[in-house]
Order: structure tokens, then C-alpha cells, then sequence
């Protein structure tokens, strides 16, 4: 019966199957409760209609005027293109520059450099890319371009000592480059005899020479780290043990300072270390105790020291020519002329010699400041954290700086390949529209 | 599916304007009965734009009117959230007291306060067979529910709109 009354509705809408209206209206005729319930039903279903809201019909009009009128054309999609291809075509240029801007140094772009430092420096050059002294632009000798050297005709000899120094340097920085072993490390790129063993003149590098020694790169290398140790004068005196121990290389303690406080000792010290032991010292100091804070810095200077040790060459050769020259001369005004211009050309020269001294000892030592801190509680914390952190916290704004600068001036830059692009765009829009 | 339908989905401009011609008016009572006559222009004309970028997927398997009542029902939804508005049983019938000397097969007091006590989904399955007179395939169709649902839900609706009207079947 239940079942009965649930299809109900749906006999009077006509929505069951034959069979089954056939089974309902056969119980209907035999139950006077279900043929109320079916009127009930029928009554309600006739209400509901009769009272229905037929509102009258607004707005059609409009509709289909909207519906008929064509759509105005959608320049989104042209225009999201011409922006994204200008993006890709400005970050096509920019990645390199970001790159290089965090750090990665382009071994090409350093060898063009270098190349074209040597060319600069060469006594025909007019235009001397060093700000610092030229070439002897009075010089009419043409060296470089005329040393068999420089065009690579079998100069290789005469440059040999310089190379085994290159090597040598190269060796020290713990290069993994398998060259001939150095024989002097504390040798000076540049020796007074260079230029006379060099015969007839074949100064200057020869561009393979350039190349191998863009191999390796010259750093400059210093640190600071401070340790936190039980006892700093335990900590000097193992340091000394240890310096002395490398002697030999070079390795020195430059200055030590101890301070002691009320609740605290703290040991400063200078040292002077190969550079090829620079890694080497720092681990050493971390294991003394526990790193409180340790920054190190590293400046490439390949190129200073190519452009340097060229320049040296070159004055080198070109006092040899001038005093060979004079050594030949009889005209004495003559001679009065090359006197000055051997003075002047040897004065180039010890400026670049000492130059090239300077750098030599950078690269070849670097610099580590350490202090040892001592707390009276054996709480080894250092006063510098701070420091430290506020260090670490300016070079990454410095980075990030950098970074978005470098990216302003791209979008500046190229400004006429976008901004046409752009312009474009808007332009389709309004006439769209 | 008719050729007007293959054109207006096509892109065909004026089949779709046609076809509008022929639904508008069923389409906005629909959307009157259960919005008012306020919104009732905008939910119909968002609906048959919506039919008009949608009728490429229309498949033929129902008929285009249910199809179009389908778009109208989730329309009226959309805009009824949007405003936060429920269906109000006064947009769908117009439930006076019955004039002096009219015959009235229920009490209407007791019917407006029944329909007052049905939940949304019966008040729906309400309108769509009795007022738009769909069949239970047609209204299925519209909700996106079984037929059998359909005809369930309008037995519970019968059921409780006979239990708050206070009827009592005797034997």
C-alpha cells in the first residue's frame, strides 16, 4: 500500500509505466483513503497552476540586440603576445647580465678583455685604455706588432721564464692545471734581466701567453673570522706553532693583540698566509673553537696583472731600443733627446715594476684578521654577531640592488622595442572600441 | 538538433536572435518566478548570452528549451548568491484571498503557509512540473537529477504540503 501511495503523483501526472498505472488505479478503486488522497492531490496540483504568476515580458529587446550585434574584436590576446614577446626579447638579454651580476664570471668576455688590455698597451697605441700611464706614445717602434713574439713566430723561448713564473702562480693558487712546476714562487712577474735575456727586443706577451694565463685566475684574497675559544692565549699559541710550520712558504704573523676585560679576553691577529694556504688557515682557525662569524673576500685581478705585466714588457723593450739606439748615435743633440727619453721610459718602467711587485705579493699572500674570543663563563659569544649579521644583510641588499638596477636599465634600454609594441596594442584597443 | 540550433552554433547571429524570439518570454517568467520581476530581464538576457558562447557544446541530447532552462535555473542561482536573495514563493503565485463568491478548491491561507514550510528543493521540483508544467524527464533534465528523484521529491512536496494545510484524509 505504501508503495502504492508514493506513485501516487506520479499516476495523476501520467508518469508511470502502463503496468504499473494499471496496479495503482486498481488500488485506487478499491481504497477510498487513496481516492481522497488522489483528489487532495489533483485539487493542489490545479491551485498551484491556476494561481501561478505570469508576469509580463520586459527587456527582450535588448537581449536580442545584444545577442544579434557583433562583438567588438578582442585584441587581448595580440596584445598579451606583443608584451610577452617583448618581455622574452628584454629577458633574452637581461639572464646574461644577471648572471654576471651574481657572480659568474664569462671566460670569454674576460679573455676579449685581456686581449684587448695587450692591445692598449702596446707602445702604438693612441688611445691607452690605463688611465694611469699610457704607452710611450712617442715611441714610433711598433714593438709588439714587429716582435716575432706577438705575431707567434717561435718567441716561446725567450718568454719561457716568465711563463714557468706564470705557471708557478698559478701552481701556488692550487690550480689543477698539470704545467711545469715553479722553481721560484716568490719570484716577481717582471725581473730586471728580463728584457736583456729576451734578445733583440721580443718583449710582451705573446697572445698564448695571454690565454694561459687566463687559465688561472690572480685572486687577491682576505678574511675576517672571529673564533670563540676556551683560552686565547692557548689559541695564540697554537696559532704561532702553526705559522711557523709554514714559514718556509712565507706564512707570518703580522701583528697579535690582547685585551683583556673584566669578563672577557679577546686576541686580534694579523696573518700572512700563501695564498695557496688560505682555505687551509681558515678551517685550521674554525677547528680552534667555535666560528662566531667569518666573512672573506676575493677580487680578480687576471687582468691587472696581464695588463701590467705588458706593460712593463713593453717599457722594458723600449728603454733596450733606446739606449741601443743611443749607444749607435753621434749626433750629440740627438743624444741629449734619448738621454731624457730613457729617463722617461725608465721611470715608466719602475712604476709598472712596482706595480706589478704589489700585485704579486697580494696574489701570492692573502690576509686573514682573526680574533680570538675568551668569556670568563665559557660562554663563547662574540660581540660581533650583530656586525656580522648586519655585513651579511647589507651585501645581499647590495646584490639585490644591483639586480634590479641592472634590470631598469634593460627595460630602459629597450624601451624601442617594447614601448612601440605596447603603443600598438592600446592603439588596436581604442579603435576597437 | 534543427538547423537553427547547428547555425547558432556555428556563430550564426541571427539563428541565436531566433531562437531567443522563440524562448524569451517562457525564459523570463521562469526567471521572474523565482527572482522577481526585477531581475528577471537580467537573468534572462545573462542566460541566453551564456547559451549563446555555450551552444557549441550543446549536444542535442535534450530538448533546446531544457537546455535553455538548465542555463536560466544556474543563472538565477548565480545572481540569487550574488544578491543574496531566496526564492520567494510570492514571485511564483499569486496567493490571495479568493474573491467573494469564488470557488477555491484548497484553503489558500493554509496553501501560502504550507509552501512557506518546503525546502528549496522541493519548492524547485514544485515549480518546474507545476507552474512551468515540465514533465519529470523535462524537470530532471533542468536540476541535473535522476527522474526518479524528480518524481520522489514531488511525493514528499505533496506530502508535506498536505500535512501543513492541515488535511486530513478520513477513511
Amino acid at each position: 500500500m505504501n508503495n502504492i501511495r508514493e506513485d501516487l503523483k506520479a499516476f495523476i501526472d501520467g508518469e508511470l509505466t502502463e503496468a504499473r498505472a494499471q496496479e495503482v488505479e486498481t488500488a485506487i478503486a478499491s481504497d477510498p483513503v487513496l481516492q481522497q488522497e488522489v483528489l487532495f492531490m489533483r485539487s493542489l496540483g490545479t491551485e498551484l497552476n491556476k494561481l501561478k504568476n505570469d508576469p509580463e515580458v520586459a527587456g527582450a529587446q535588448a537581449t536580442l540586440d545584444k545577442l544579434r550585434k557583433k562583438p567588438k574584436a578582442d585584441f587581448r590576446v595580440p596584445v598579451f603576445a606583443a608584451s610577452a614577446m617583448g618581455i622574452a626579447l628584454i629577458g633574452l638579454f637581461v639572464s646574461p647580465m644577471l648572471m654576471n651580476s651574481m657572480g659568474s664570471a664569462d671566460t670569454a668576455e674576460l679573455a676579449a678583455t685581456a686581449k684587448k688590455s695587450v692591445a692598449s698597451a702596446s707602445p702604438m697605441s693612441s688611445a691607452p685604455t690605463n688611465e694611469r700611464v699610457g704607452g710611450p706614445a712617442e715611441t714610433d717602434g711598433g714593438l709588439m706588432e714587429q716582435s716575432p713574439e706577438f705575431r707567434g713566430g717561435g718567441g716561446g723561448k725567450a718568454l719561457s721564464g716568465l711563463e714557468q713564473e706564470m705557471y708557478a702562480k698559478r701552481g701556488a693558487a692550487g690550480s689543477v692545471d698539470k704545467q711545469p712546476n715553479p722553481t721560484d714562487v716568490k719570484g716577481r712577474w717582471y725581473k730586471e734581466g728580463d728584457a736583456s735575456k729576451s734578445s733583440g727586443g721580443n718583449a710582451g706577451l705573446t697572445r698564448g701567453d695571454v690565454e694561459r694565463l687566463l687559465q688561472g685566475s690572480m685572486m687577491i684574497r682576505d678574511a675576517d673570522i672571529s673564533v670563540g675559544v676556551k683560552s686565547a692565549r692557548e689559541a695564540k699559541e697554537q696559532l704561532r706553532t702553526t705559522i711557523d710550520s709554514w714559514k718556509g712558504d712565507g706564512a707570518k704573523i703580522l701583528t697579535t693583540n690582547l685585551n683583556s676585560t673584566e669578563n672577557e679576553t679577546k686576541l686580534v691577529a694579523e696573518l700572512r698566509v700563501p695564498e695557496s694556504r688560505f682555505e687551509e688557515t681558515l678551517d685550521m682557525l674554525a677547528k680552534m673553537g667555535n666560528v662566531i662569524s667569518e666573512h672573506s673576500a676575493s677580487e680578480d685581478v687576471t687582468n691587472q696583472v696581464v695588463d701590467t705585466t705588458v706593460r712593463a714588457r713593453s717599457w722594458a723593450t723600449e728603454l733596450l731600443r733606446l739606449k741601443k739606439e743611443l749607444a749607435n748615435s753621434t749626433d750629440r743633440a740627438e743624444k741629449v733627446q734619448l738621454k731624457s727619453k730613457i729617463y722617461q721610459a725608465q721611470l715608466e718602467l719602475d712604476s709598472w715594476n712596482m706595480q706589478k711587485e704589489v700585485l704579486d705579493k697580494q696574489t701570492l699572500f692573502s690576509r686573514i684578521h682573526v680574533t680570538f674570543v675568551q668569556s670568563e663563563d665559557g660562554n663563547l659569544v662574540s660581540d660581533s654577531w650583530s656586525e656580522g649579521s648586519l655585513g651579511s644583510a647589507t651585501s645581499g641588499l647590495k646584490t639585490v640592488g644591483r639586480i634590479v638596477g641592472s634590470f631598469l636599465i634593460y627595460v630602459l634600454v629597450y624601451i624601442p622595442v617594447w614601448l612601440p609594441l605596447v603603443l600598438f596594442g592600446i592603439w588596436m584597443k581604442k579603435r576597437s572600441a | 538538433m534543427d538547423d537553427r540550433t547547428r547555425r547558432a552554433a556555428r556563430g550564426d547571429r541571427e539563428a541565436m536572435g531566433d531562437i531567443a524570439v522563440e524562448h524569451y518570454a517562457a525564459i523570463y517568467r521562469f526567471c521572474a518566478r523565482r527572482l522577481g520581476p526585477e531581475l528577471a530581464a537580467d537573468a534572462a538576457q545573462e542566460t541566453f548570452l551564456t547559451a549563446q558562447k555555450a551552444i557549441k557544446r550543446f549536444d542535442g541530447t535534450s530538448a533546446l528549451s531544457t537546455w535553455l532552462f538548465g542555463i536560466a535555473l544556474n543563472t538565477c542561482r548565480n545572481l540569487a548568491r550574488k544578491r543574496r536573495i531566496e526564492m520567494n514563493i510570492e514571485n511564483a503565485w499569486n496567493i490571495a484571498a479568493p474573491s467573494p463568491g469564488e470557488s477555491t478548491l484548497v484553503d489558500r491561507e493554509a496553501l501560502r503557509g504550507a509552501l512557506k514550510k518546503l525546502t528549496q528543493e522541493h519548492l524547485e521540483v514544485v515549480i518546474l512540473h507545476e507552474v512551468e508544467g515540465m514533465t519529470y524527464e523535462e524537470a530532471a533534465g533542468v536540476l541535473g537529477v535522476p527522474v526518479g528523484t524528480v518524481k520522489s521529491r514531488l511525493h514528499h512536496a505533496f506530502v508535506t504540503l498536505r500535512r501543513f494545510m492541515g488535511v486530513e484524509i478520513q477513511a
